[in-house]
């Protein structure tokens, strides 16, 4: 009996689902139209709005009649959202809210201060406000970039809470949105909050952060001193790939204080600025008791190019593990005349592995050259 | 006598049937836990992916760097559209190690012509025991620089791909295969998961079948379920082994296999293992479960994830031959990465993985082939000595074939909620209808070839078996 009942059950199941998908493949596609139509209406109001005639022209005079003519065109926005049944007026309403949104990123000047209006009018940056406060994460980190795109100053309160919640995604957005509201002033305490970040963060901040160039250095200089492994290799990074010779004294000052993986990004720092006062520093870590370190700083010296490191980069070449001799080769090939010179004199070299190194990398240089030259 | 006989049958048989039924029971529950706990992960990934701009990574000087591993054997034909196409995925920074795994044709020469190949000078540090290499080419071009072609001596895929490792010089790799068809974003997809966590080793991504679709220039342009049957059928399989089965185990972090079509590993732990197994046919599964393995036994932090999105497309055998070769390989390859790794089994220092992942693998996946066959056989005898309860028996049919439809329409309807790549209705329809169907006659021949690959496993067969291809060029419109 208990068999045939969650039989019966089954088949209920597989034929309503199987009916379900089947409806919805259907219905979808209808939905698709009646929401293009709405998206049309929406899109057609919201242009009367952003290009409609307004009297006036100083718009920070409140009360003024600037303020007046805009507040009579939002009404109207807002008369047009207002028809038809409470399902219509519904659809309505969040067609209009995705076309502003839609158009948000591509506005600037007073038709931008026209659409913030209308967000605040409208009462959509009051709703994401409250979304942002939500127990369900993608609901918060929904609000949270909508509020970015709204440049709702009003949620910055907000926005700074969520830099601290849980989820990574709510995390992002909330610190994108508050660079994008505030500015560049709001990037130290961001990443002052920041425990740990994730190399999807790393991705997402730092094209927020480079739209800035390098009126964001003093920013991620604070960034260094944070006392997250994570947040300092961050910010070494950003300053490597901005190229600013105003970090290097910061960088160096850190150098000795910190865990390996935060000295390599500091290494690879130093060979993206291109400053010659790093090299003292960098020479010390060929040093390091760590491969990888030692690796790095090699690289770093082939990237600074200076005739001055080719006795060390030898050194490290004849006495090293495969791995920094190729990272050696490679960087001696980069340094001109001294380095090539040092290689060509290493293939005679008794070690058969420097040999093969030198020869490599003076002949993968030589098929780049001829190439080039092709 | 007869009658001693009829006792012990009978006896045999309701023990059997009894036990019959109490495994029906188990899988069935377990199934459906998979699949609630997969629809659970999809959810999640495509709330995750709402906040995902792949472009970014794109553009990003964070995303980290991927080598990509074309092993190739007499491929002369094709080697220079798939490499072309590797070259043009959309990554920031990858390279392509196109490895000619000791051709008989003339692959080398035709790559050497096409991307003005010289050889160079390159060490070749072999990290992994290979092999002998005869070469290594770079292109005089600029358009090409980044592509790396190896010649070796002939040792097989897993030599190929070992080969492909050493030589690769980013921290990520990715192995493919040779017919593998790849989605412009395939990497920008499977990338993520590393970027989210320091501690993903290996992500796997899913494998759709590319047989009915349009293939132009080495891309799918538009997906369609295939006319013939034999795909068709392998398409809901697929779905249930891909939605339903490894998007549940890389939800728990038992995710066994990730496929040999595509895969993207971290190359300091693949080295650290000692890179792909020579000498079974189911090294992509053996390569991931010593990872695991290895990561466990030395207190490695580490996860291994799963990407639903559709990222890779391959060509499904279109005849019975064919296929049941594939399944017997498939299954020859699982029987043998799990006796390597028995030690697993029921061994609570490998955590989920040896206390659920590894005995399911091995009671339901590697002995339910067994188990099945040995069901049919019991019915005969039964019917023989006139033991069936013909009621009991219709019923049992009945309900075992409304659960095998109940499970492939959940996998069809965690396809239709997330990525919904069969756009067309008729297509939807005749999914629904391909999972009733194969449940008669395809099910129980895929049994039979997976008991065929256990007799050959123990007769110490050690092929691949020639594995015959239409080609995509027939799906061209």
């Amino acid at each position: 009996m208990f068999v045939l009942v969650i039989t019966f059950a089954a088949i209920f199941l597989i034929a309503i689902i199987s009916v379900g998908m089947i409806v919805q493949k259907i219905r979808s596609g209808i939905t698709a139209r009646r929401n293009e139509q709405y998206l049309r209406d929406a899109q057609d109001s919201l242009t009367l709005y952003l290009l409609g005639d307004i009297e006036g022209d100083d718009y920070t005079e409140p009360n003024g009649r600037y303020q007046k003519s805009l507040a009579s065109l939002a009404y109207q926005l807002q008369t047009r959202t207002d028809t038809g049944s409470m399902f219509d007026r519904a659809m309505r309403r969040a067609a209009l809210r995705t076309a502003m949104l839609d158009v948000s990123h591509s506005l600037s000047g007073e038709t931008q201060l026209r659409l913030n209006h209308a967000f605040s009018v409208m009462g959509f940056v009051g709703e994401e406000m409250t979304l942002a406060q939500s127990n369900r994460w993608w609901i918060r980190a929904r609000a949270c970039e909508r509020l970015r795109l709204m440049h709702a100053k009003e949620g910055a309160e907000v926005l700074v809470k969520n830099l601290e919640h849980e989820n990574e995604d709510v995390r992002i957005e909330a610190a994108l949105s508050l660079i994008d509201i505030i500015g560049l002033d709001a990037l130290s305490p961001i990443l002052m909050t920041m425990k740990k970040m994730s190399l999807w963060m790393e991705v997402r901040l730092s094209r927020s952060i480079l739209s800035f160039g390098t009126d964001a250095v003093p920013h991620l200089e604070q960034g260094v001193k944070s006392e997250s492994h994570s947040v300092q290799k961050f910010c070494i990074e950003m300053l490597g790939i901005l190229g600013d010779v105003h970090a290097v004294p910061t960088l160096i000052e850190y150098m000795n204080y910190r865990v390996p993986e935060v000295q390599r990004a500091s290494l690879e720092a130093f060979g993206k600025i291109g400053d010659a006062r790093a090299i003292p520093i960098i020479l010390k870590f060929l040093q390091s008791d760590d491969t990888q370190t030692r690796i790095a700083a090699a690289k770093a010296l082939g990237n600074l190019g200076s005739p001055a490191t080719v006795d060390a980069l030898n050194k490290l070449l004849l006495r090293d593990s495969i791995d920094v001799r190729l990272a050696a080769a490679e960087s001696l090939s980069k340094i001109g005349t001294s380095g090539i010179k040092t290689l060509q004199y290493s293939t005679q070299s008794d070690d058969e592995e420097v040999r093969l190194v030198a020869m490599q990398y003076l002949h993968e240089q030589d098929i780049v050259l001829k190439g080039n030259a092709a | 006598m007869i009658e001693f006989l009829e006792y012990l049958a009978s006896l045999g048989l309701v023990a059997y049937t009894k036990f019959i039924v109490a495994y029906f029971i188990f899988v069935n529950v377990f199934y459906f836990t998979m699949l609630v706990v997969s629809f659970g992960a999809i959810v999640h990934y495509l709330r995750r992916s709402a906040f995902t701009e792949h472009s970014m990574i794109m553009q990003s000087e964070f995303s980290t760097p991927i080598s990509i591993l074309a092993p190739a054997y007499n491929e002369s034909a094709t080697c220079v559209e798939s490499t072309n196409s590797l070259l043009k995925l959309n990554y920031p920074t990858a390279e392509v190690v196109f490895v000619n795994d000791g051709s008989k044709d003339n692959t080398l020469d035709v790559m050497i012509k096409e991307f003005s190949l010289v050889k160079t000078h390159r060490v070749y540090v072999p990290r992994i025991a290979t092999k002998p290499v005869r070469g290594i080419y770079i292109s005089t071009l600029k358009a090409y620089k980044n592509l790396i072609v190896v010649d070796k001596e002939n040792g097989g895929k897993a030599d190929a791909l070992n080969v492909g490792i050493n030589i690769s010089r980013y921290p990520l790799v990715c192995a493919i295969d040779a017919d593998s068809i790849l989605e412009d974003d395939a990497l920008l997809k499977v990338v993520k998961p590393f970027l989210d966590h320091d501690q993903v080793i290996a992500v796997g991504g899913i494998v759709r079948i590319a047989n009915g679709c349009t293939i132009e220039r080495g891309r799918v342009k538009e997906v369609r379920l295939s006319k013939k049957f034999i795909p068709s059928f392998q398409v809901v399989e697929y779905f249930r082994a891909y939605l339903t089965g490894r998007m549940g185990w890389g939800a728990v972090n038992g995710l066994l296999i990730i496929s040999g079509a595509f895969g993207l590993f971290k190359r300091e732990i693949v080295l650290a293992c000692g890179g792909y197994k020579h000498d079974t046919v189911g090294e992509d599964m053996e390569l991931v479960v010593r990872m695991h393995r290895y990561c466990r036994e030395n207190n490695i932090p580490y996860r291994v994830e799963f990407v639903p999105d559709p990222v890779c497309w391959t060509e499904a055998p279109e005849t019975l031959k064919i296929l049941g070769r594939q399944r017997n390989r498939w299954h020859r390859g699982l029987l043998d990465t799990l006796l390597i790794h028995k030690k697993m089994l029921f061994n609570r220092r490998y955590g989920v993985l040896g206390t659920v992942a590894v005995p399911y693998f091995v009671f339901i996946e590697m002995l339910g082939p067994l188990i099945e066959a040995l069901g049919y056989i019991a019915v005969i005898i039964g019917f023989i000595f006139n033991m069936v309860n013909i009621q009991m028996f219709i019923l049992f049919f009945v309900v075992s074939v409304i659960y095998g439809v109940m499970f492939s329409i959940g996998a069809v309807l965690l396809e239709e909620v997330s990525f919904h790549r069969y756009p067309r209705l008729g297509d939807l329809i005749k999914l629904l209808f391909m999972g009733l169907l194969e449940n008669f006659g395809y099910r129980q021949i895929t049994v039979w070839w997976r008991i065929k690959g256990v007799w050959d496993y123990f007769r110490g067969v050690k092929t691949w078996g020639t594995m015959q291809r239409v080609g995509f060029a027939s799906s061209k419109k």
